[in-house]
């Protein structure tokens, strides 16, 4: 599946930050997040793990003072 | 909640065929307001049905997705991307007399339909509450099942020919349901086409192999042939016509 989900620090299900992503911007820590009906959501942090055939992106926040 | 009917099997089963002859039947027994979704990227739903379709979720797609590179802006200054998208795929909704019919289309070109079927994933969230019946036209396959099109399903037909591949590929459907704990209150399968409305001996066993309870039998029907050649709605064949008396002997089994 192209459309991903994604999960703050682990794959659990009271982790979802968002579905139906399919368009995503990385500009340093600034990760912005779009669905299919066009909704943003802007995360502080860094990508942690892709898994791309099963529509999963997995990212963790920004530390604190970093 | 709406009472949800989805029709899925193998391709060239004659589903849409069949699901068309459903509606029919359920508008007849004045099972409405109904929802019609034509989930087939391949849609044909409407031509069974004579049903005009101007725009599909994939063609609004397709006309937001041009949008973004034009100078100025489609997207009028009092609106958020997100509304003008929802006031667009809202657009898709075509209402008829009987039903209302939403058409999942496809995107040009390369490219999966990942972005459709979410679409109209979405799209049957937010419409289905306002039916209290909801009938789906799959597309050929396991892929809708598999990525959870339907939140819930009362009723799941899966489609067979007279052929043990299609009994068995309505089997892998049924099997790959019961793994993703979709809970149909009724599935089963019709097979369809069957010469004089009889199941020969070979096919009457592969579908007791195949565990799936035998919903119903639906004839080799001219008309049906006839109907298609001519180019005219299939919906429109006389009630008294082999196959529309035994689909409606089917829809009256389903108890709906």
């Amino acid at each position: 599946m192209c459309l991903a989900t994604v999960y703050n620090q682990r794959m659990d299900n009271d982790r979802i930050l968002c579905r139906n992503i399919s368009k995503i911007e990385v500009d340093g820590d600034t990760i912005k997040l779009y669905d299919i009906m066009g909704n943003e959501t802007v995360f502080e942090g860094r990508i942690v793990s892709a898994q791309l055939d099963a529509g999963v992106l997995v990212l963790a926040e920004k530390e604190v003072g970093r | 909640m709406s009472f949800t009917i989805a029709v899925a099997g193998k391709g060239g089963v004659g589903k849409t065929t069949l699901c068309g002859l459903i509606i029919d039947r359920l508008v007849k027994l004045k099972k409405t307001p109904l929802l019609v979704v034509d989930a087939d990227a391949n849609s044909n739903l409407n031509e069974v049905l004579g049903v005009e379709v101007e725009t599909t979720l994939g063609s609004i797609r397709e006309e937001i997705a041009h949008s973004e590179l034009m100078e100025p802006n489609p997207i009028p200054p009092n609106m958020t991307k997100p509304e003008y998208l929802q006031y667009k795929f809202n657009s898709a909704l075509i209402e008829e007399d009987d039903f209302d019919m939403l058409v999942m289309g496809r995107t040009q070109g390369e490219g999966c339909y990942c972005y459709v079927n979410g679409v109209l994933k979405s799209q049957l969230a937010k419409h289905a509450a306002n039916y209290k019946y909801v009938i789906v036209d799959n597309e050929a396959g396991m892929e809708h099942i598999s990525r959870g099109l339907l939140p819930h399903v009362d009723v799941l037909i899966l489609v067979s020919d007279c052929s043990r591949r299609g009994v068995q590929a309505a089997a892998r459907i049924a099997e790959l349901a019961m793994e993703l704990n979709l809970n149909p209150r009724q599935m089963g399968l019709v097979v369809n086409r069957a010469p004089d409305g009889k199941l020969d001996e070979g096919i009457r066993q592969a579908v007791e192999e195949s565990g799936l309870k035998l919903l119903g039998v639906t004839p080799q029907d001219k008309a049906v042939y006839d109907f298609d050649c001519m180019g005219k709605p299939i919906i429109d064949i006389d009630d008294s016509s082999p196959i529309k008396l035994a689909v409606g002997k089917l829809v009256e089994s389903l108890g709906i």
